[in-house]
């Protein structure tokens, strides 16, 4: 497998604000990166360095093999780094039609190859119908399979997608996000995607870099990150997290929750966290079997989560099947169902 | 985010040359009034008539400023706020003493009342026509401001006319304080009003000792102290514009379509008939009914005149648009070193009277540009600087407003950044263009003391040729080119208002 683009100690500084401290990231060809990290932490800036619009003050920059940054300076102007960018809203030239805008990176745009190039990149995202119409008529979905087709057109070494279903609502954004995994995949393209919502990055990427504190947290599969994130910070940032005190012995540990087994060995004092999923009710519950106090409940519809206040004072949430939420006020008996993350 | 990115040379150069060009004549203002040396320069400014001078501008400016802030926010509420039926048509027709130009309305109220004549008449005259540089930018902004804080006060016991003293005139004060310099900078400046007024401040005495002739180091010396009171202006809408209110949280903005009580309507209403009335009516009336007077009226200079005033406005329309474009384009979306001396040099120009910018063309096309003296070019040239400002603000504005993304997705693209700026910066910037385009031909249209200073002899235009005829009295001859002016000017303001309409009330 070819690396497409590869970061090396990246390091910037905005009036002396750090944003990005020696940051390393690789995309593998043909994969679908996403780039996870809360709001504030660099990643549009990282998106702007690998474009060419900013310069690392320190770090390389290589996509493809070439070094196109390094160290401050700029090898490679931004027009001919080969990188397609597909920016939040997805930017669409208003003063253009659809196919104008596929067209616009194209060399000799009126020849009859950039034509049949944007006719196949329009079926690709299934608007060839929309080819003369302007943006202005397209729902925002349309509006992104349209940015997505004009990144893909030159044949970029690298398609970089900034939070491209921000402005989408909830229900749609789902569905567009479907749609556009599926034509990244068909046009084997490489896409390094930059996102804060995690679900989004679990549920589209093959592989995730998690951003905390300015630097590459963690960088693995959807799975690998949850079920064994490498800290404290990326277990509570990839998923929801519930965190008790316990004490471990090696793969045991005891805790308000009873005893629990733990995915690494640990000793001592540890925070020990576990999914809301992993909680489940007791039904044949014994005198040791930890109980608590329904003190909210919350339905989802499909399912529903229930705050329980144990009797130490802490406050657990589980996540259950919508049948089985117990009421506000009545007292349930809990099991920690599979194993806990330990953290000293 | 910081944009370091510096501006490619082929953008910087022009944009440069802009700025030098429109600065160069004021080298040859200050080497004309340095001619007799320093003392010679301190001693004319110091004389008591220069003091008197400067205490009768003043006072006019004061008066003038104070009405304009009172009636233009009046006239903004009445138009956004009130329970008026067609507010839109209201704000546009308000907004048209803009097309009027103020030697003409002067005119037109001498005719009316010849003991108007001086400094009441002056300050009615520029009152009418500059309230509208209040107006738009408070209407504006009460468009952004919350209406439901009036809701709140009243809710809480506040009557409304107590709640917009206290609450909605609290938003919008840095837009009455911006729209009033504004007035200032405009009355300082005006040169037709007081000058068919016969009134005696900076702008008509400059115009007088320079046709006196003997002394130009006086004209200079006083286009000095000018400069000095317009830049003071200029600084300070640049502070003020600088605060503004913002919306206190988050949700989607909901939009006045409030009912207001008719106790406060009414009132307004009355205000803005009278603007209206004085503003508009004045002018039009008394044209037309010059127009009836006339016996003999010569069309054939009529026509040629028409003629002459758009060709010289399109000239000054297409320079103007050519040279801003770089500067425009250069300030919204290169942030390096040459922006602050850039832009310092753009509101320096925009301070500027059109007077003092006259005759610093005229010293700078008898020293160096002799062949052009008094040639069309000289002449656009002096007109070009004047509205220069104003259409790089245009320019600029548009270019702002459109994302930085789409010439970053460009840029990704593979295309390069002079490219990027013919494909993609400046066809989104082209109403934006345009509407600078449409302002600089109807102020060059309208534009009376530099066309009078600088224009080849024998060319008159219909400015000069108002001029004329209103300073014998010649009534009759004056109607056809009073409503040609007006006519020619109303278009573009129409279309500019409507745009401002739009983006004002939806």
């Amino acid at each position: 497998m070819t690396t497409a683009l590869e970061l090396t100690g990246v390091t910037h500084a905005f009036d002396n604000a750090v944003v990005l401290d020696d940051v390393n990231l690789f995309v593998t060809e043909g994969k679908i990166t996403a780039l996870l990290g809360p709001s504030g932490v660099g990643k549009t800036t990282l998106l702007r360095i690998i474009c060419g619009f900013e310069t690392p003050q320190q770090g390389t920059v290589n996509i493809c093999g070439r070094v196109v940054a390094h160290d401050g300076t700029s090898i490679v102007t931004p027009e001919h780094r080969g990188v397609g960018l597909v920016p939040q809203e997805g930017a669409l030239f208003p003063h253009l039609t659809v196919a104008e805008n596929v067209a616009f990176g194209l060399k000799r745009r009126r020849s009859s190859q950039a034509r049949s190039r944007v006719q196949e990149l329009l079926h690709l995202v299934d608007l060839e119908s929309c080819a003369d119409r302007h943006p202005a008529e397209l729902s925002g979905g349309m509006q992104q399979r349209v940015a997505l087709a004009r990144a893909l057109a030159p044949n970029p070494a690298i398609v970089l997608l900034d939070e491209p279903f921000a402005s989408l609502d909830a229900a749609l954004r789902v569905v567009v996000r479907t749609e556009i995994v599926e034509v990244i995949h068909r046009s084997k393209a490489t896409a390094l995607w930059v996102t804060h919502d995690q679900q989004e990055a679990l549920s589209c990427a093959d592989d995730v870099a998690v951003l905390l504190g300015h630097q590459v947290a963690q960088h693995g599969t959807p799975v690998d990150l949850y079920r064994s994130p490498n800290s404290r910070a990326v277990a509570e940032f990839v998923g929801e997290a519930v965190r008790v005190k316990g004490v471990a012995r090696g793969l045991d540990a005891t805790s308000v929750l009873g005893d629990i087994s733990l995915v690494t060995a640990q000793h001592g004092n540890v925070t020990l966290i576990v999914r809301p999923e992993q909680i489940e009710l007791e039904d044949q519950p014994n005198q040791t079997t930890p109980r608590g106090e329904v003190i909210a409940s919350r339905f989802y519809g499909h399912d529903g989560e229930i705050d329980v206040r144990l009797p130490t004072g802490d406050v657990v949430v589980a996540r259950l099947h919508a049948r089985l939420l117990p009421a506000v006020g009545s007292v349930v008996a809990l099991r920690v169902n599979g194993q806990a993350l330990a953290f000293a | 985010m910081a944009r370091l990115l510096r501006a490619p040379l082929a953008l910087a150069a022009p944009a440069m040359v802009a700025v030098v060009v429109s600065l160069v004549p004021l080298v040859y203002l200050i080497n004309t009034s340095l001619q007799r040396g320093v003392q010679q320069l301190i001693d004319e400014i110091f004389v008591s008539r220069t003091a008197t001078l400067v205490m009768r501008s003043l006072a006019l400016t004061v008066v003038v400023t104070v009405a304009c802030a009172v009636l233009g926010t009046i006239n903004a509420w009445f138009v956004v706020r009130s329970s008026a039926p067609l507010r839109p048509l209201w704000l546009m027709l308000l907004a048209m003493p803009l097309a009027i130009p103020s030697y003409l309305s002067a005119f037109a109220w001498i005719t009316w009342i010849p003991s108007l004549n001086g400094y009441f008449g002056a300050a009615i005259v520029l009152t009418l026509a500059s309230y509208p540089y209040v107006m738009l930018p408070v209407a504006a902004m009460l468009r952004g401001a919350d209406p439901q804080l009036e809701d709140v006060a009243q809710s809480l016991g506040v009557s409304p006319l107590r709640s917009i003293t206290r609450v909605t005139l609290r938003q919008v004060s840095p837009a009455i304080w911006a729209g009033s310099l504004l007035v200032a900078l405009y009355v300082v400046s005006d040169f037709g009003a007081v000058a068919t007024m016969r009134l005696e401040t900076f702008t008509w005495v400059i115009y007088g000792a320079y046709r006196a002739g003997f002394n130009p180091t006086r004209a200079a010396t006083l286009s000095l102290v000018l400069i000095g009171v317009a830049l003071l202006l200029v600084v300070l809408e640049r502070r003020v514009r600088g605060r503004t209110v913002q919306r206190v949280g988050s949700g989607s903005a909901r939009h006045a379509v409030r009912q207001s009580p008719l106790s406060l309507t009414l009132p307004a209403m009355a205000v803005a008939i009278t603007s209206l009335g004085f503003g508009i009516g004045v002018p039009v009336i008394s044209s037309i009914s010059w127009t009836r007077s006339s016996g003999f009226v010569d069309w054939a200079e009529v026509w040629s005149t028409i003629a002459a005033s758009f060709g010289v406005g399109a000239l000054t329309g297409l320079a103007t648009v050519l040279l801003a474009l770089p500067v425009g384009i250069l300030l919204a979306r290169f942030k390096g070193r040459l922006n602050g001396f850039t832009e310092g040099a753009v509101y320096v120009t925009h301070s500027l009277p059109g007077i003092v910018i006259a005759l610093s063309v005229v010293y700078f096309g008898i020293s160096i540009a002799r062949p052009f003296y008094q040639q069309i070019p000289l002449l656009v040239f002096g007109q070009m600087i004047i509205f220069l400002p104003l259409v790089v603000g245009s320019v600029r504005t548009s270019i702002e407003q459109s994302r930085p993304a789409y010439e970053d997705v460009a840029r990704s693209l593979g295309i390069s950044r002079m490219k990027t700026i013919f494909r993609v910066t400046i066809p989104l910037a082209i109403p934006g263009i345009a509407a600078g385009g449409a302002l600089a031909v109807l102020g060059a249209v309208k534009e009376l003391p530099t066309t009078l200073i600088l224009r080849p002899t024998g060319l008159d235009t219909l400015a000069t040729s108002i001029w004329k005829y209103s300073s014998v009295s010649d009534f009759g001859a004056i109607g056809p080119y009073a409503v040609a002016l007006m006519l020619l000017a109303a278009l573009p303001t129409a279309v500019l208002s409507t745009v401002t309409v739009l983006r004002v009330i939806k």
